[in-house]
């Protein structure tokens, strides 16, 4: 399961995640050109606190790998996250539609009939040892969590510290 | 070991068949198939139509999916009769199959009423109706399209993007007319007016001229003539429930209930084929959209294969790529607003968004060039109409400051 | 209508783990920790050991954190229910929680939670310690009450307490 948790609530709109994400890609792809924050593959949307973070969860029954008519989502091979292949997105705003994060986001792309729009989304920094967003994030809104189970446990051992302490008092 | 059968193998099917593989690895599964080609995505046919897509790309899944162990697949064959009695289903070069449990997922045809049915007509719903309407429209054929929903439109913006000018006429007052507000669809219609694409509302086709060569003029019902080589008709689909036992036919569907069982036991039925309840007016009906087949096929394989799982019913949607100008249209929207709905319009240049509130829980979200939002509206109006509202109210939405 | 709860003493755990084969054998009908509802936490360095189950909300953040609605509550029990279907895996609940006992099936993706198995948890009868306990809240709070003032008179009947 992919390494990403998000908490709304704690995120206060500083803005690192995405220029992290940006940067990222601006690296990974060698891509330098003025509008490279617009490169960044998650949103937070404000303008004041809570956040609406449209960043993807990575659903293990992901509603836009159903709806995408093109094939180009689909959970990968390790069925870690839910994967784009751009190559086959053919702009018809399905996803857009039924992501309940809105986390698919709008790319222009210029030619190619009928593909004036294509979309853009996480790929878990599958070639990274950490989400870039999680790395910077300084309030724990999103979190590398390893993954979801180990997330759960870490909190029921917080809990349960409490618990038993106070039980041998 | 669970004898499976699969009748028919598209979005549903394939969804069904995956269900089923992960949850019974025992079972034998066998699909009938209409066509030959491995089964692809009916929503790109009109890209493909405009040359925006290849054959490959439109494949649902690649070729060894068909091939796993425990798999087999009829190609090219339909199956004509189901005897749920004695589990066995005939197929039209007169071979058998026995099963223990059947989904029924034949999808639809598009609707050609028999007046105009003829050289010269067609629907768009295979890749040869497509590569028809390509050839003749790229010969020169002046095209026309009768029917003016989701598909009608997409059709003609994909013969505008091939540099034909097609003729859209539309029987209602409006284009996308049961997905969209009278203010939505003249924004629609004027960016395929735009684009070339000729629209005359609210007049009918009511005979088909043909003379020696075919197809040559379309009849109106306001009393003009259009010329007309090729007119392909795009007024829904009907489901396909030839062959299937009688006691299992819904209005005009396949009706199912909610783990997708008809009132035969061991037969289910998902896609464009089944007859579901509508979240939004609560009648059974057939709601025939893709990601709807995708979630009522998964659901069916579950429960074939000994789960249980619930459809909840569907919510009619729709996205679309208007060349360039993006449409979503989710739950209730422009038919049947009454006293107990509220509306909260607002425009910008380029963009207008329509939220329609039932009693004061969202219901309906019509947006138009400003989409981006509309999964966090969708979700929203789902848990309004599944009782449960959101307690925790996402961040402030665009569209719905103050 | 009050909430009952599977309430969790412990002072009484002894980690013997009849609990999390209990609830998996009921739920799944196969003994596995990693399908029950509720969860030993062990602490084998200090020698302690407490089951973790769901502590039914009053304010349930995971319901809060489904974007699908995929929770329902049983009207007459008020025992949670999943709604498998409208599931889409999304794990806000799983993060949301702040007890961490809402954990992700292995093979459905959807999130196991405590059901109160019908009113009679399998847990709570099979528990041999009674550290576990179906109750409402208000009974807990009066047995809790009453445990500690039993202790005090306990403690003052031996002369340790001056009353």
């Amino acid at each position: 399961m992919p390494a990403l948790g998000v908490n709304e609530p704690a995120c206060t709109l500083c803005g690192r995640c995405l220029v992290a994400c940006a940067a990222g890609r601006a690296v990974l792809t060698g891509a330098l050109d003025p509008a490279w924050l617009e490169q960044s593959l998650l949103r937070v949307d404000g303008p004041a606190p809570p956040a609406h973070i449209r960043l993807c969860r990575h659903c293990l029954t992901a509603p836009c790998v159903d709806a995408c008519v093109a094939r180009a989502l689909r959970r990968d091979a390790a069925g870690d996250a839910v994967s784009l292949d751009s190559s086959r997105c053919v702009g018809c705003y399905s996803c857009v539609m039924e992501c309940p994060f809105s986390a698919p986001l709008a790319r222009a792309v210029s030619g190619n009939a009928g593909r004036g729009t294509v979309i853009a989304k996480c790929d878990g920094c599958a070639q990274l040892p950490e989400p870039l967003c999680a790395a910077v994030c300084p309030t724990g809104a999103i979190r590398a969590a390893g993954d979801a189970r180990s997330a759960s446990s870490r909190a029921r051992r917080r809990r349960a510290v409490g618990l038993g302490l106070a039980g041998h008092r | 070991m669970t004898r499976y059968l699969i009748v028919g193998l598209n979005v549903a099917g394939i969804a069904a068949m995956k269900a089923i593989r992960e949850l019974d690895r025992a079972g034998r599964i066998v699909a009938v198939s209409g066509e030959s080609h491995l089964p692809y995505s009916r929503v790109l046919l009109p890209r493909y139509l405009a040359g925006g897509a290849v054959r490959e790309e439109m494949s649902l899944e690649p070729a060894d999916f068909y091939r796993a162990e425990g798999t087999r697949v009829i190609w090219g064959r339909r199956v004509v009769a189901l005897d749920h009695e004695r589990r066995e289903a005939a197929l039209d070069d007169g071979t058998t199959i026995d099963f223990d449990r059947a989904l029924i997922a034949a999808g639809g045809s598009p609707i050609i009423p028999g007046h105009l049915a003829g050289p010269g007509v067609t629907g768009l719903r295979t890749l040869e109706d497509a590569v028809l309407i390509r050839e003749r429209a790229s010969a020169g054929t002046r095209v026309c399209i009768g029917g003016a929903g989701p598909v009608g439109v997409k059709t003609a913006c994909a013969l505008a993007e091939l540099g034909v000018r097609p003729a859209l006429i539309v029987a209602s007052g409006r284009i996308l007319s049961q997905i969209a507000d009278p203010e939505a669809a003249s924004l629609a219609q004027r960016r395929l007016e735009l684009h070339g694409v000729e629209v005359r509302l609210g007049t009918d086709i009511s005979r088909a001229l043909r003379g020696r060569a075919g197809l040559e003029a379309l009849q109106l019902s306001d009393g003009t003539a259009v010329p007309c080589g090729l007119l392909v008709l795009c007024k829904g689909v009907t489901p396909n429930v030839a062959g299937m036992p009688s006691a299992v036919h819904g209005r005009s569907g396949i009706a199912v209930d909610g783990m997708m069982a008809t009132r035969m036991s061991g037969l289910y039925a998902a896609g464009d084929a089944a007859e579901t309840r509508d979240l939004i007016d609560g009648q059974t009906k057939v709601t025939a959209i893709f990601p709807n087949a995708a979630a009522q096929g998964r659901i069916a394989g579950k429960n074939m294969a000994g789960a249980t799982a619930v459809f909840d019913g569907s919510l009619p949607r729709n996205a679309l790529d208007l060349l360039g100008l993006p449409l979503i249209s989710i739950g209730l929207v422009a038919a049947g607003l009454d006293a107990r709905h509220a509306v909260r319009a607002t425009r910008t240049a380029g963009s207008y968004r329509k939220l329609v509130y039932r009693d004061g829980l969202l219901v309906g979200a019509l947006l138009v060039g400003e989409v981006m939002d509309a999964g966090v509206l969708q979700a929203r109006i789902r848990r309004n109409l599944a009782g449960s509202p959101g307690l925790r109210e996402p961040g402030q939405l665009m569209g719905e400051a103050g | 209508m009050e909430q009952r709860f599977v309430n969790v003493d412990a002072k009484l755990c002894t980690g013997c783990a009849m609990c999390e084969l209990a609830c998996s054998y009921h739920h799944e009908g196969c003994y596995s920790p990693r399908l029950s509802r509720v969860r030993l936490v062990r602490f084998e360095d200090r020698g302690f050991s407490v089951p973790a189950t769901c502590a039914y909300c009053e304010r349930p953040i995971c319901e809060e954190a489904c974007p699908t609605a995929a929770f329902a509550h049983d009207p007459a029990t008020g025992a949670a229910r999943v709604h498998e279907a409208r599931c889409i895996g999304c794990k806000e609940c799983v993060n949301a929680c702040p007890l961490g006992v809402i954990d992700l099936h292995p093979v459905h993706g959807t999130p196991m939670r405590c059901d109160l198995c019908d009113g009679d948890p399998a847990c709570v009868k099979l528990c041999p310690t009674g550290a576990l306990a179906l109750q409402l809240v208000s009974d807990a709070v009066r047995d809790k009450r009453r445990a500690v003032q039993t202790a005090r008179i306990r403690l003052a009947e031996a002369g340790g307490l001056e009353s």
